[in-house]
């Protein structure tokens, strides 16, 4: 279930708000659980014992954490297991059909076994990974509830899509945390704006994105068009499924991490990666490149620190080479940048440092968009036929979508915020109760339109 | 802040309440007519469906299905496509003067050559002369109405590249007289003919094989013939057609039988259709593998109509020409084409240009 479906926000999301308010505060994090599972099992039925052993083996594991501290080589044991283990289910339920397909290339005869990727796995086996960790550091106190622990596995707004959630950042909110109704209007104002984001923006953006690539002849500038739109779409999609993650977890008393920033208005990709997915780029920063000695050994080592992290990060968006080609890219820049991009960028005007961020983050996001890669090269290639440059299909669809276009790429600026902010208190009394209304009418309307599906010729 | 805050929650979570309740208490409808299809009804609840997630697949449909005021809200999104500027809505345009047209930019090949290679070889197969009329759509004959530019391909050079290529046919063309036709040939709000459009189709097929063309005047029998555009686009505001009748002095009797079956009627027209959404199955009763209409024309003609519904506003015009007419639709009728041929006359292969090089049904035909 997505937040941005009907069935979530008319009957799942009603539901879970009667049980949270009528809990009695005893078992508000006994019901939030089960809530959860139910959230979780509602379309993987059978995944939710995966995940419910994935949180009872790292709750074990936290707990004998702890109970060695003094013993810090029996300690890190329970660590090493929990990191084995962690990967390994993340490694068999997401990789194995991508080894065996790469296996079959070298010449090896292995069926894929056709696992289907549990939702959500990625996000929540970093997670259960990260808490023994924490404990391990020092950083964290052990759960000693094991309902308390499932409930911040398996908290529902954080747990298809993120944010990733570090223990130690929740850990006291899991015993006590504030419902207001300031912070539950806070909550709402938040989520409507993740909605809208999700519903207008990404979905429409999509669409257009979709259209675009499908046609087998495009023009230059047309095939911008796509490219851009599939910018918006992602950033939409990802940055409004954070803000109604964030707002959902404020209406139940949790304060999530932000988790993007304007990515868009970035001057280079080192500020441009401080801005997007920023709890994925701080958890390998925290959990991986630091531990591998970040960039405290020499300049060699920092360089193969920041491959090894970016090759990760790339093959854990997906289990596919254009992924793992993604986070390379992104190495190679940012590593480019760190030893003498930044020093001439800084010497530039500002448009330009816009200019080459936006380009840069555009290449990336063709790498991103086709994990077929000959697709991926003929698109490429249509972005730089500089003798089909324009075409009546382009002429078209900016006519259609020019006013769209520029509604999103105004909407990742903070030109939006700035405005909102500097509206009187008095006014916005009445101005955010009237927003939050129409934005629910708009999604509504748009959601119910995505099922609109008209059967035109007969009724079988 | 604190009472407006107080708003916002009371205003969120009234809304999604107040639809939850909506929900439970309205009843269920089994058809969507402004969509013409059956709507997913509460799912039956097993442990197996439960456990296989197939259950949370069904109730998802159904909570989709028959959400309150569905056609209100569909129509909301469609004015706010519109309020961006845009002029496309699902794959109609919302064209000057209130017209719908439908787009039509994408040509499957292989499936064209498949579609040309069966009627040829139908037509070199059987002993009678077979003609083709293939109805160009709205988006070649009222271009003016539509935004410039649009998003089509060149009918006018694919209508050529058809004629071309149907080497064994006979080639009724008919692009010209319904752009020089007097008024819009087409529904504003379907993608059909409509009665005036087909009677010029009427006029053009006679017209090629110089056959004696019958008079006909119009008269309104319905008005607000909301079609299959105005479900598509969601632009339920734009007001509905009327549907014509073909009328003249002559009196020639018919008996129609649809699929084959014993019960004969004596009109083309089903009257009561005119009080349901599709108005249009007033002409021929809507959709049937098979209609035998055998008439009282002075006259011992035979025709065979392969067609799809653009055939059934075609059928009052052709009952003073001929002693008998055939009408076959391939998405419905599978049986031997060829086999009905012995007192046939006339074959008159008779499509929108659409369905004709898309359609799949074209296998049946032998």
């Amino acid at each position: 279930m997505v937040f941005s479906s009907l069935e979530f926000l008319f009957f799942y999301f009603p539901m879970v708000l009667a049980v949270m308010k009528c809990s009695p505060l005893k078992y508000r994090n006994f019901c939030f659980f089960v809530l959860s599972l139910f959230f979780y099992g509602w379309s993987e039925p059978f995944y939710v014992v995966l995940m419910l052993l994935s949180t009872i083996v790292d709750y074990f594991n936290g707990r004998m954490v702890e109970k060695y501290a003094e013993n810090r080589k029996k300690a890190f044991r329970f660590v090493l297991f929990s990191i084995i283990f962690n990967l390994g289910l993340l490694g068999f339920f997401k990789y194995t059909d991508f080894i065996i397909g790469l296996l079959n290339q070298l010449g090896m005869n292995l069926t894929p076994l056709g696992i289907t990727l549990p939702v959500g796995i990625s996000f929540y086996s970093f997670q259960t990974m990260s808490y023994p960790i924490d404990v391990y550091r020092g950083q964290a106190k052990a759960q000693k509830s094991v309902i308390d622990f499932g409930t911040y596995v398996a908290m529902f707004p954080q747990l298809i899509a993120g944010p990733i959630v570090r223990y130690k950042d929740i850990a006291d909110q899991l015993q006590s945390r504030s419902e207001t109704s300031e912070k539950f209007a806070a909550g709402v104002r938040r989520f409507t704006v993740g909605l809208f984001k999700k519903v207008f923006f990404a979905n429409n953006a999509g669409a257009i994105f979709t259209t675009i690539s499908a046609l087998s002849q495009k023009s230059m500038l047309l095939s911008w068009m796509g490219l851009i739109a599939y910018a918006f779409q992602i950033y939409f999609d990802f940055s409004g499924y954070s803000d109604m993650a964030i707002g959902l977890g404020k209406m139940f008393g949790f304060e999530l991490l932000e988790n993007f920033n304007y990515p868009y208005i970035s001057q280079s990709i080192t500020e441009f990666w401080r801005r997007w997915h920023i709890s994925l780029g701080s958890w390998f920063r925290d959990y991986l490149y630091i531990p591998l000695g970040g960039n405290r050994h020499g300049t060699l080592q920092t360089l193969r620190n920041l491959l090894i992290v970016w090759f990760l990060t790339g093959l854990w968006h997906g289990a596919a080479l254009n992924f793992v080609l993604w986070g390379l890219y992104f190495g190679f820049l940012l590593i480019l940048e760190k030893l003498f991009v930044q020093r001439w960028l800084a010497r530039c005007p500002r448009g330009i440092r816009h200019f080459y961020a936006l380009f840069l983050i555009l290449i990336g996001w063709l790498i991103f968009a086709f994990d077929d890669l000959s697709l991926l090269s003929q698109y490429g290639r249509s972005l730089f036929q500089f003798q089909r440059w324009i075409d009546d299909s382009f002429l078209f669809m900016l006519r259609e979508n020019a006013l769209f276009l520029i509604l999103a790429g105004l909407a990742c600026t903070p030109l939006f915020k700035l405005f909102y902010d500097s509206i009187t208190p008095k006014i916005k009394q009445f101005l955010n109760p009237v927003l939050v209304l129409a934005s629910l009418l708009i999604c509504t309307a748009y959601l119910v339109e995505a099922s609109f599906n008209p059967f035109l010729y007969f009724r079988f | 802040m604190k009472k407006s805050d107080r708003a916002t929650n009371f205003i969120f979570v009234g809304f999604l309440f107040l639809f939850l309740l909506l929900h439970g208490i309205l009843p269920d409808k089994t058809f969507s007519d402004d969509e013409n299809r059956t709507l997913a009804v509460f799912p039956e609840i097993t442990l197996g469906e439960v456990l296989s997630g197939e259950t949370a697949r069904s109730l998802e449909k159904y909570v989709q299905d028959q959400f309150p005021f569905r056609s209100p809200f569909v129509a909301a999104r469609t004015a706010m496509e519109i309020l961006q500027g845009k002029r496309l809505v699902s794959g109609v345009y919302l064209a000057k003067q209130d017209t719908l047209i439908q787009q039509f930019n994408t040509l499957d090949e292989e499936r064209y050559q498949i579609n040309l290679r069966r009627i040829n070889d139908f037509a070199q197969q059987v002993d009678v002369p077979v003609d083709a009329l293939v109805i160009p759509s709205s988006v070649l004959i009222n271009e003016e109405l539509l935004p410039d530019p649009h998003d089509d391909l060149d009918q006018r050079a694919l209508l050529d590249r058809i004629q071309q290529d149907l080497t064994e046919v006979n080639w009724i063309e008919v692009t010209s007289a319904l752009s020089q036709a007097s008024e819009n040939p087409f529904y504003r709000t379907d993608h059909h003919l409509n009665a005036f459009g087909s009677y010029l189709t009427y006029q053009a097929y006679h017209n090629a094989l110089q056959l004696p063309v019958t008079e006909f005047t119009f008269e309104t029998v319905a008005s607000n013939f909301k079609g299959t555009l105005s479900s598509k686009s969601g632009a339920f505001w734009i007001k509905g057609d009327p549907i014509l009748k073909p009328v003249n002095e002559l009196e020639t009797t018919v008996c129609v039988r649809y699929d084959g079956q014993e019960e004969q009627f004596d009109s083309v027209y089903k009257e009561e259709n005119l009080n349901i959404k599709d108005k249009y199955t007033y002409y021929l009763d809507g959709n049937h593998a098979l209609v035998e209409i055998t008439t009282s024309a002075s006259n011992d003609e035979q025709l065979l109509v392969l067609t799809d519904s653009y055939g059934h506003s075609l059928a009052p015009f052709l009952i003073h020409d001929y002693a008998k007419i055939t009408f076959v639709d391939l998405r419905y009728y599978h049986g031997t084409v060829s086999e009905m041929l012995e007192e046939t006359d006339r074959v008159l292969i008779y499509y929108g240009i659409e369905s004709f090089v898309s359609d799949v049904n074209f296998a049946w035909l032998k």
